[in-house]
């Protein structure tokens, strides 16, 4: 497969192992309705908009470039040095580091060719599950070009010729679900001369679940919707996103959504209606969607518009989605930088989506999330995933992965994202420790990659890998740079690379630039490298002339063993607890021993209460569980507070199924079997009386 | 958690409010010394507990100066209380751990301690405080065992009959209730403490909660008058 085409597929959300995207195919129309590539006008009221508009009619593709961070370069216009950016806005003259035109790519260079937009015709076949598309593509050479290679997904019939009809010589194949066509050009295109094709193409749907069991469209009676299918067309060879119109063809009752800005719609001859919709940000990822839809309305920071598109059904929730949205975008622009679209439209689909799916200012969401309220169980579910579908809207379309080994940049940061806000809008780490514990528990170790490995997207544990443990992974930064200077990187990791593809190691550049830490050895170690972290982990007290000590005596016996910073909680008996970051650095060794002091004998040590660190521990004194140096009383007690946690259940058929269980710690688990039960008190009882060996 | 040398076992406690409540004819409890024990403490239970002492000067003035036995009483809830009496006819100690007043009480542990110069541990058994069963849905698991001379390891906890991840912890209130039994046979004259190692002290609710108790001490008085060894 095409080395970006994993990328491109994997711009999606899944937030538990339930809630999985996908990816999916494209289509064609044999009529067209728009020939030129003009873009339709933008809302008039929308002062964004015509801000943006007036932006894209000064700006040109020489301000498109991404300074060095830091490099002082100065503003080819203004002659101002802007750390970040480098360039002013054209119009207010004031440096925005996050205007569209300050990044733009620029970190692609200028390659042969380009896709600069797109405009797209679909026309959806419900009864014969087919998608038409017409599409005007306009190219744009760098240099002499006489033939062009483009993807689209899997079609049935397909014809490229000139605007005006007549024929281009095209040869075309298959590649894994994609065709690959070649346009060999009578003479190579004029360099900076910009060249429009017309695309026919007719494609048969399979809305099936795929690759990691999503779904890339439905075509239901109520939901009619193409997400995954990839209808348009990408350059084979190299990342080349577009601005695109798109024209979504409905039913006159129907109403059509689409990411970008609605720009209207207008009646057809033959009673239907087609929908317009501008995406003037370079992208290369979209879709759209059909139903009953109402909108509901909500303003972004800048006045910028939020709609909630739901059926009819739900409309009376939106008003909860709205809310939500609100929240997390006010909260994402302040942790990272502000947000950067237009506007974002929030679409609701099936059921049967099985998670969001998250376009450059467009997210799709599954039919349940617009049913919840923030009275019910199901709301933090239903904030998990809205935060990380909005989380997209930094880590995947702001800031785009490079390869498919740094797929980490979108959805481990979406759902990082997504961790860090319920922690603090919920009050829980329950999703982050969910995460942990899927990952720790469900993947085999056939099965393993590393969250940074080229290719990752092809194990069959690739949301517990990459969504789950690379959210953990970011999670750990937090122990090793503390919270603000983590989100002091990201925010200038967004800034830098704003608009523009990226990969892991930029990231730990940045954070060198930010933080003055050198983190090649984590990302090593947890990016390049699978698994976590096992440990024995055995405790004591020392009293040394009055001095009283805990001491901790972390075993990992691989053969590579990790560092990691640890958090031990320490409790005394008047109720008070301290807990310090303790550095686990092996340098070799496989055992590490730590002593912290303290001012009273403590009555239990824990480790990692909150679940900072991806692990899995076992007790080198087994049984001691308060790490006391003894196997008594106080042990029994500790078990009878976590009897019962699980990480398997059985269901009614007799089947054992993975069970996330938040207060799970494995370090009670002494008869492993995933569950905590009397065969573990049983063994537990075995071992009273034990004293801890020396160290 | 605890430092064992850091305790001085004799010195680990003192009576605060000792009362010295003699039980004479001891004989007459014949061998069912525990009812005897239960019995005595359930009395004054009943009496609102002052403080639970047994002594032992079998038959009246004339007989050989017997071991005695103080514990202190408990004057605030939740409690833990050490029992006992001595069995002139075993020739033991006998020792009963109560535990009363508490609240959502999941499990409760320490290290019990003594002088082993003195005394020498020769029985032990995790008594139920509720009397629950797999039909009940509940189940006490209690341990118990030496640690080091004078240092015993106790614990009990409320477990459920099943194990499910939906079945959380649970705890129970408990007015008054039995812990531990313990006999010891003496081993020197003078007196000594039976006690909680302060640090080992520990009761949680079943949300992990610690619960602060009166854990009390007990003082075992033998006469240098006593005959040490005698046959029981």
């Amino acid at each position: 497969m095409n080395q970006h085409l994993p990328t491109l597929l994997l711009m999606c959300a899944a937030v538990t192992a339930q809630w999985l995207d996908a990816t999916a195919v494209c289509a064609a129309s044999p009529r067209k309705l728009f020939a030129d590539t003009v873009p339709l006008p933008t809302d008039p009221d929308t002062p964004w908009h015509a801000k943006i508009q007036a932006q894209r009619a000064e700006a040109s593709h020489q301000h498109a470039h991404r300074h060095d961070p830091g490099s002082g370069v100065a503003d080819p216009v203004s002659g101002v040095a802007d750390p970040v950016s480098g360039v002013a806005d054209p119009v207010s003259g004031v440096a925005d580091p996050l205007a569209w035109y300050s990044a733009n790519f620029a970190g692609l260079g200028k390659p042969k060719w380009e896709i600069i937009h797109q405009d797209i015709t679909v026309d959806l076949k419900v009864a014969a599950s087919e998608l038409k598309t017409e599409i005007d593509v306009k190219i744009r050479a760098h240099q002499p070009v006489d033939s062009l290679s483009l993807l689209t997904t899997g079609v049935s019939a397909l014809k490229v010729t000139q605007l005006d009809g007549s024929p281009l010589k095209v040869t075309a194949t298959n590649l894994s679900g994609y065709t690959q066509f070649t346009i060999d050009l009578a003479k190579p295109l004029t360099p900076e001369v910009d060249w429009v094709f017309h695309l026919s193409s007719t494609a048969k749907l399979a809305c099936n679940p795929q690759g990691i069991g999503l779904y890339p469209c439905g075509l239901g009676p109520t939901y009619q919707w193409v997400t995954f299918h990839r209808y348009y067309l990408t350059a084979s060879a190299v990342h080349s996103p577009f601005t695109s119109t798109l024209h979504v063809i409905a039913d006159a009752n129907k109403v059509a959504v689409a990411p970008g800005e609605p720009v209207g719609n207008e009646k057809l001859a033959d009673g239907r209606k087609v929908w317009h919709f501008n995406q003037i940000e370079r992208t290369d990822n979209a879709g759209f969607a059909i139903a009953d839809y109402v909108a509901a309305l909500g303003k972004l920071p800048g006045d910028k518009p939020l709609r909630v598109y739901t059926t009819a059904k739900y409309a009376s929730y939106a008003k909860n989605i709205v809310g939500l949205a609100e929240k997390v975008i006010a909260s994402f622009s302040k942790d990272f930088v502000p947000f950067a679209w237009p506007g974002l439209s929030i679409m609701q689909l099936e059921n049967n989506f099985g998670g969001g799916y998250a376009p450059l200012s467009g997210i799709f969401m599954y039919r349940d999330v617009f049913g919840a309220t923030p009275d019910t169980g199901y709301w933090s579910a239903a904030v998990e995933l809205t935060a990380h579908e909005i989380g997209h809207q930094w880590w995947g379309n702001l800031v785009e992965p490079a390869t498919s080994g740094d797929v980490a940049l979108s959805e481990s940061l979406a759902e990082f994202s997504s961790c860090l806000y319920t922690e603090t809008a919920l009050d829980s780490r329950a999703q982050i420790i969910r995460d942990h514990l899927s990952y720790l528990y469900q993947v085999p170790a056939s099965e393993d990659m590393a969250v940074g490995a080229q290719g990752v997207y092809s194990s069959p544990s690739y949301v517990e890998i990459v969504y789950h443990k690379g959210a953990a992974v970011f999670d750990m930064l937090r122990n090793e740079l503390g919270t603000d200077q983590l989100l002091a990187t990201l925010k200038q990791y967004a800034t830098t690379y704003n608009r523009d593809y990226a990969t892991l190691d930029d990231l730990r550049y940045e954070a060198l630039q930010v933080t003055g830490k050198d983190l090649n050895w984590y990302w090593d170690q947890w990016f390049e490298k699978k698994g976590h972290i096992k440990a024995d982990v055995a405790g004591r007290l020392v009293d040394k002339d009055g001095v009283i000590t805990v001491r901790l005596r972390v075993n990992q016996q691989v053969g590579k063993p990790f560092r990691f910073t640890l958090p031990v909680t320490i409790d005394f008996a008047d109720g008070k607890s301290k807990t310090e970051l303790v550095e686990i650095n092996p340098k070799g060794d496989t055992a590490v021993i730590v002593d912290i002091a303290v001012q009273a004998v403590p009555i239990r040590v824990r480790l990692d209460i909150q679940r900072r660190v991806l692990r899995k521990f076992a007790t080198g004194t087994p049984g001691d569980f308060n790490l006391s140096g003894f196997v008594d009383g106080a042990d029994l007690v500790e078990m009878a507070l976590r009897y019962g946690r699980a990480m398997r259940i059985k269901g009614k058929n007799g089947q054992e199924y993975f069970f996330t269980d938040l207060s799970w710690n494995e370090l009670y688990d002494l008869n492993p079997d995933n569950r905590i039960d009397m065969d573990d008190v049983g063994a537990l009882e075995q071992w009273v009386g034990t004293v801890a060996e020396e160290f | 958690m605890t430092l064992p040398n850091l305790v001085n076992v004799s010195t680990a406690a003192r009576l605060s409010r000792p009362l010295a409540w003699v039980l004479t004819s001891l004989m007459a409890v014949s061998c069912a010394d525990e009812v005897a024990v239960t019995s005595a403490v359930a009395v004054d239970a009943k009496t609102g507990s002052t403080d639970i002492a047994v002594g032992a000067a079998v038959d009246g003035a004339s007989a050989t100066a017997m071991p005695t036995f103080v514990g202190q009483a408990h004057s605030a809830e939740p409690y833990v209380e050490i029992a006992g009496l001595w069995n002139a006819e075993a020739q033991r100690v006998q020792v009963v751990v109560w535990i009363g007043g508490f609240t959502d009480l999941l499990g409760i542990a320490a290290h019990l301690t003594y002088d082993a110069d003195k005394l020498e541990l020769v029985a032990q058994q995790m008594l139920d405080p509720t009397q629950e069963s797999a039909s009940t849905g509940f189940l006490w698991r209690g341990l118990v065992k030496d640690l080091a001379p004078g240092r015993l390891v106790t614990g009990i906890a409320r477990f459920r009959a099943i194990s499910h991840p939906y079945a959380y912890p649970d705890g129970t209130d408990l007015a008054r209730a039995q812990w531990l039994s313990l006999e010891f046979v003496v081993k020197s004259t003078g007196k000594s403490t039976i006690g909680f190692d302060v640090p080992t002290r520990l009761a949680r609710k079943a949300t992990g909660e610690p619960i602060a108790a009166q854990w009390l001490t007990a003082e075992v008085d033998v006469p240098a008058t006593f005959v040490i060894g005698g046959a029981p």
